[in-house]
C-alpha cells in the first residue's frame, strides 16, 4: 500500500467508540437569517447520522440548504445566519454547545471541510509546503523537519506528483484538481473523523472529478473517516456514497441506501431529479420539474414541493409531511409505490 | 449537398504569453463544416478549446491563421459591409444567464437591442410580444430587470433576444450548465422547439456528453485544441475509437445498477 | 411550448417590496448629519439663485462705511459686517453658492472628460490606450497651483481660470478608475452579447459602460465636489482665482486675514463655514459609497 504509516495509526482506536454510535449526528438542526423583526427560516429539522467510515451524499439544488447545513456542523455559519433549534453532536458529543475556543480546536482536527473554490482557501502568496507544515505544527507539537516530512507524505498520498518538489510551488501553479487534491491534504493532516466536502469536483472537469472521487473512497476507507459529500449531481453521489440524502427547500425530503435510491426513488422530488439526469436517445425531449425551487421565506405551508408536483394531492397543501419509511425514508403523504421486488 | 453554413479551414488562435510565458496555442488548425439546419456539438473539458471555436464564429476573437465562414462570410477579413450582415447570420446564448444581460437594462430593452438596429425601433418592438410567448415568457416580464428573474428565465430572455434578429445559427456556449438539472430540461426543450420552429442550425458547445447525445445530430470531440474524434453521438460514446474520448466517458459517474 | 404562459408567472421570484435604501436617513444618530445636510444644500442653493438673480445681489453687495466690523448679533446684521460694511451672512450664502457653482462645474468637467479618456483607453484598442495612458500620465503629474498661475497669466485670473486649473488636475485619477471598471465590463457577457448583435462601439460605451459606472460616478463626484472646493478656497486666496467684488469662501479669507488684529469674525466664520460643507460633503460621500459602492471600487477619503 502507498499510504504512509502516518495517515494508517491516525484513525482513532475502534475501542474508543462503539460502532453503534455515529460518528456525526445533526438533530433537527434548523437554521434562519434574523431580519429586523423576523426570522427567515433557511434549514429546518435536519436529521442525518454518519456512521464511522461510512460516506453520505447529501444532494439539493441551489437555495435548498445543504451548504449551510456543513457550514452549521463547522461553526461556520455567515454573520447574520444563527442555528435555531437542535444540535450537532460529534462521536455523541454536542458540537454547538461547545464554547469558541473549544469549537476552534476541534475544528480542522476532529471535524475538517474543503469547498468547491480550492483557490480561495489558499493563501496566493505562500508556497503549498509552508501553508501545510503551518497548519500541521498550529495543531501538534512536532519539529520542523518532522512536519515537513508529514507534509510530503500526505502530498504524496493525495496523488501530487514530485510531493517533495511540488512543496515550494504557489497555488495558482497548480491545475483545479491538483489545487482540490491540496486542500484535501491539508485538511487531512490532522486526520479529522468527518470531513465535509461541499461540491468539490463542481468547478473540476469530469475526468479530475474522478480522480477525486477516487482519493476520497480510499481515503474513507483507510482512515475509517466519515464523509458527507454535498452535491448537486445525483449520480455523483450515488456513485460515491453509501446512503444519499436528497434536500429540497431547507428540509431532508428523502434518504435512502444510494443503491436503492435510483431505482425506487419514492418522492416525486427525488424522481424528478433522477429522470432530470438520465441520459435518452437523440432527439428525445428532455426530462425536468416544471417550476422553480421555492426561495426561502415562501415556503408554502404544506409540502413544500407541492406547487412543482404532478402527484399533487389535497392534503398535500394543507399539512407538512412527516417522515414515512418503507424502502425509502421519505417526507411526503403520497409517495410512489413500487411492485414489491 | 446541403450549403454549409459555418465553416472552418485549419483555423488556428493563439494566445500570446506575457512576461515571457510560452504562448497558448487554444484552437490548433482545426476544420470542419456545419450544414445548415444542423445541429453539431463541440464536446471537451476546459482549456480543450471550444469556448475559443465560439469566440471565432461569432467574431469575438480573430483568428491567428487560417479562415472562419459564417454565411459564406471570411470573418477574419469581412469588409464593413460584410460584418454589418454577421448579426443576422449568427446569434449567441452564453453560459452565466446573471452575467450575459446588462443588470441596468429591462428584459424588454435587452431583448430589442440588436434588433431595433437591424430592423428598426417599431418592427422590434412589434416582434417583443411573439418572442417573448414563443420562450414562454409572460409579457409583463417586459418591464422587469434581470435580478427579478430566476436563471431559467434569464437563459429563456437570452434565447429571445438571439431569436430577434432572425439568424441561421446559434451559437450555445455551455447554456445550461450553469442551471439546476431539475430546470435544465426546460431550457434544452425550448431549444429544441425553436430549432424545428425556425430551422436553425446550433452550434451547441457542453462539457456535458449525456446532453450532448441527446441533443446533437453529429459531435467532435475537441482535445487542447485539436479535433480528436467526429461523428454521430449515439455511436461515438457506444464505441469510442480515441482513448481520450474513452477516458471521457468512463468518468462519467455511473448509476449503481 | 413546454409550460404555459402562467406555469412560468407562478415560478417567478416576483418583486418584493424592499424599504429604501435612503431611509436609513432619518434614523436617529444619522438625524444631525441629515438636518446640517439639509441646511448647507438650502444655503447653497439660496447662494446659487443670488447669483443668478441680478436685483438681489444687493443683499451681500450693499457697502455701509458706517458701520464696518460689526461684530455678530449687531443690529441689523445677524453675523456682523466686513470691512466695507457688507452683512456678513450674506457674504457667506453668497460665497457658498461660487465655491459649490465652481465645485459642481470642475466636477462635471472632469467626470466628462475621466470618462471619455477612460473608456477611449479601455475600449477603443491599444493605440488609443498608449495615448490616452500618456495623457493621464503626464497631466496627473502637473500641480493644480502651477496651472492656476500659468492660466491667470495667460486669461487673467477669474472663475473660468479656477474650473480649468481644477478639473484640468482632478480628472486622470477619475479615467485611472474608469479605464480599470470598462476593462472588466467588456470582458462581460452582456457586452459579448451587444457585440454579437451588432451595437456599435459607441452605443456599448453609453448604454453599458456609462451607465453601469453611474454608481460609483456619483460618489466620486460627491469627493470632487469637496475637493474642488477647497481647491478654490486656495486659488482664489492667493488671488489666481475668484475676484472682488464677486465673493468667495476663499476671498473672504484673503481679505479678513488683513484684518485680522480689528475683527475675528470674518475669517472665522468664512473658515468654519469652509470645514463644514467639505466634511459634510465627505460625510455624505462615504454614506453614498455604503450605498452604491459596496465592493469599494471607489478609494476612501
Amino acid at each position: 500500500m502507498r499510504g504512509p504509516e502516518l495517515l494508517v495509526k491516525a484513525s482513532v482506536s475502534p475501542a474508543a467508540v462503539p460502532a453503534s454510535r455515529p460518528a456525526l449526528a445533526l438533530l433537527d438542526l434548523s437554521i434562519s437569517q434574523r431580519l429586523r423583526r423576523t426570522e427567515k427560516r433557511l434549514v429546518t429539522h435536519v436529521d442525518l447520522e454518519v456512521g464511522q467510515g461510512e460516506i453520505v451524499g447529501l444532494v439539493g439544488e441551489s437555495g435548498s440548504g445543504k451548504s449551510l447545513t456543513a457550514l452549521a456542523c463547522m461553526g461556520l455559519l455567515p454573520s447574520g445566519l444563527a442555528v435555531t433549534g437542535g444540535d450537532v453532536h460529534l462521536d455523541g458529543a454536542s458540537l454547538l454547545g461547545l464554547a469558541p475556543k473549544a469549537f476552534r480546536a476541534l475544528r480542522g482536527n476532529a471535524i475538517s471541510m474543503i469547498f468547491q473554490d480550492p483557490l480561495s482557501s489558499l493563501d496566493p502568496c505562500a508556497r503549498i509546503g509552508a501553508q501545510i507544515i503551518e497548519t500541521i505544527r498550529a495543531h501538534k507539537d512536532v519539529s520542523a523537519s518532522q512536519a515537513k516530512r508529514d507534509a510530503i507524505e500526505l502530498l504524496d498520498r493525495v496523488g501530487i506528483p514530485r510531493a517533495a518538489q511540488r512543496m515550494r510551488a504557489y497555488p495558482h501553479e497548480f491545475s483545479g484538481g491538483m489545487r482540490q487534491r491540496v486542500m484535501i491534504a491539508a485538511a487531512l493532516v490532522l486526520k479529522p473523523r468527518v470531513l465535509l466536502a461541499d461540491e468539490p469536483t463542481t468547478a473540476l472537469d469530469v475526468t479530475t472529478q474522478a480522480g477525486i472521487v477516487e482519493l476520497v473512497r480510499e481515503l474513507c476507507r483507510e482512515l475509517q473517516m466519515s464523509v458527507v459529500w454535498i452535491s448537486h449531481d445525483l449520480a455523483l453521489v450515488s456513485e460515491l456514497a453509501d446512503r444519499v440524502a436528497v434536500m429540497y427547500a431547507g428540509e431532508i425530503v428523502e434518504v435512502a441506501d444510494s443503491k436503492v435510491l435510483f431505482r425506487v426513488s419514492r418522492h416525486p422530488y427525488t424522481k424528478g431529479l433522477v429522470a432530470s439526469g438520465s441520459i435518452r436517445p437523440y432527439g428525445e425531449r428532455f426530462s425536468y420539474i416544471p417550476g422553480s425551487i421555492a426561495e426561502p421565506g415562501t415556503w408554502p405551508t404544506g409540502c413544500r414541493f407541492a406547487p412543482r408536483c404532478e402527484r399533487v394531492r389535497e392534503e398535500c397543501v394543507g399539512e407538512h409531511p412527516d417522515f414515512r419509511s418503507g424502502t425509502t425514508t421519505v417526507r411526503c403523504v403520497n409517495p410512489i409505490e413500487y411492485e414489491a421486488e | 449537398m446541403t450549403v454549409s453554413i459555418v465553416q472552418l479551414l485549419d483555423a488556428r488562435k493563439v494566445f500570446r504569453g506575457r512576461r515571457g510565458a510560452p504562448d497558448h496555442v487554444a484552437v490548433d488548425d482545426v476544420s470542419f463544416e456545419m450544414s445548415s439546419g444542423e445541429t453539431l456539438g463541440i464536446v471537451g473539458e476546459s482549456g480543450s478549446g471550444k469556448t475559443t471555436i465560439a469566440r471565432l464564429v461569432l467574431s469575438l476573437a480573430r483568428p491567428t491563421s487560417g479562415h472562419v465562414y459564417v454565411g459564406g462570410i471570411d470573418v477574419g477579413a469581412a469588409s464593413g459591409a460584410e460584418r454589418k450582415r454577421l448579426p443576422r447570420i449568427v446569434q449567441a446564448v452564453f453560459q452565466d444567464p446573471f452575467a450575459s444581460l446588462d443588470p441596468r437594462m429591462t428584459i424588454g430593452a435587452s431583448i430589442c437591442q440588436g434588433a431595433k438596429r437591424a430592423f428598426g425601433a417599431q418592427a422590434a418592438q412589434a416582434a417583443l410580444g411573439d418572442l417573448l410567448d414563443h420562450v414562454g415568457l409572460p409579457q409583463r416580464y417586459r418591464d422587469l430587470y434581470p435580478h427579478e428573474l430566476s436563471g431559467g428565465q434569464l437563459q429563456r430572455v437570452a434565447i429571445a433576444r438571439a431569436l430577434a434578429m432572425k439568424p441561421d445559427v446559434l451559437v450555445a456556449d455551455e447554456p445550461v450548465s450553469a442551471l439546476d438539472v431539475s430546470m435544465q430540461g426546460q431550457v434544452l426543450n425550448l431549444l429544441i422547439d425553436l430549432r424545428h420552429e425556425f430551422s436553425i442550425s446550433c452550434l451547441f458547445i457542453s462539457h456535458d456528453l449525456g446532453i450532448v447525445q441527446q441533443f446533437c445530430e453529429r459531435v467532435l470531440v475537441m482535445e487542447s485544441g485539436k479535433v480528436v474524434e467526429e461523428g454521430v453521438p449515439g455511436d461515438i460514446f457506444r464505441s469510442p475509437s480515441h482513448p481520450y474520448t474513452q477516458s471521457l466517458i468512463e468518468a462519467i459517474p455511473k448509476v449503481p445498477a | 411550448m413546454t409550460m404555459t404562459a402562467p406555469q412560468i408567472a407562478a415560478q417567478g421570484t416576483g418583486l418584493k417590496a424592499r424599504p429604501s435604501r435612503f431611509l436609513i436617513l432619518f434614523q436617529p444618530h444619522n438625524l444631525v448629519w441629515t438636518i446640517g445636510g439639509v441646511i448647507i444644500i438650502a444655503a447653497g442653493i439660496l447662494g446659487i439663485v443670488l447669483q443668478l438673480v441680478p436685483s438681489w445681489r444687493h443683499l451681500y453687495l450693499t457697502q455701509d462705511l458706517t458701520a464696518t466690523f460689526q461684530a455678530p448679533l449687531s443690529t441689523g446684521h445677524v453675523l456682523g459686517t466686513d470691512n466695507l460694511g457688507r452683512d456678513l451672512l450674506w457674504q457667506l450664502i453668497a460665497g457658498l453658492g461660487i465655491s459649490l457653482m465652481i465645485g459642481i462645474g470642475v466636477t462635471v468637467l472632469s467626470l466628462v472628460l475621466g470618462l471619455t479618456v477612460g473608456i477611449l483607453g479601455a475600449y477603443f484598442g491599444r493605440t488609443a490606450d498608449a495615448v490616452s495612458n500618456v495623457i493621464v500620465d503626464v497631466t496627473w503629474a502637473f500641480p493644480a497651483i502651477l496651472l492656476a498661475v500659468l492660466l491667470a497669466g495667460a486669461i487673467g485670473p477669474s472663475v473660468t481660470t479656477v474650473v480649468l486649473a481644477l478639473a484640468l488636475t482632478t480628472w486622470p485619477g477619475y479615467a485611472r478608475i474608469v479605464r480599470g471598471e470598462v476593462l472588466s465590463l467588456r470582458e462581460r457577457d452582456f457586452v459579448n452579447a451587444a457585440r454579437v448583435l451588432g451595437v456599435p462601439k459607441l452605443v456599448i460605451s453609453v448604454r453599458h459602460f456609462v451607465v453601469n459606472l453611474m454608481p460609483i460616478t456619483i460618489v466620486i463626484a460627491v469627493y470632487y465636489v469637496a475637493t474642488a472646493i477647497i481647491g478654490e478656497a486656495g486659488l482664489s486666496f492667493l488671488g489666481l482665482g475668484v475676484q472682488a467684488p464677486m465673493p468667495s469662501l476663499g476671498l473672504m479669507l484673503s481679505v479678513g486675514q488683513q484684518y485680522l488684529n480689528v475683527s475675528w469674525w470674518p475669517v472665522v466664520l468664512s473658515g468654519a463655514l469652509l470645514a463644514l460643507v467639505v466634511l459634510f460633503l465627505n460625510a455624505f460621500g462615504d454614506f453614498l459609497r455604503g450605498r452604491l459602492d459596496p465592493h469599494g471600487r471607489v478609494p476612501r477619503r
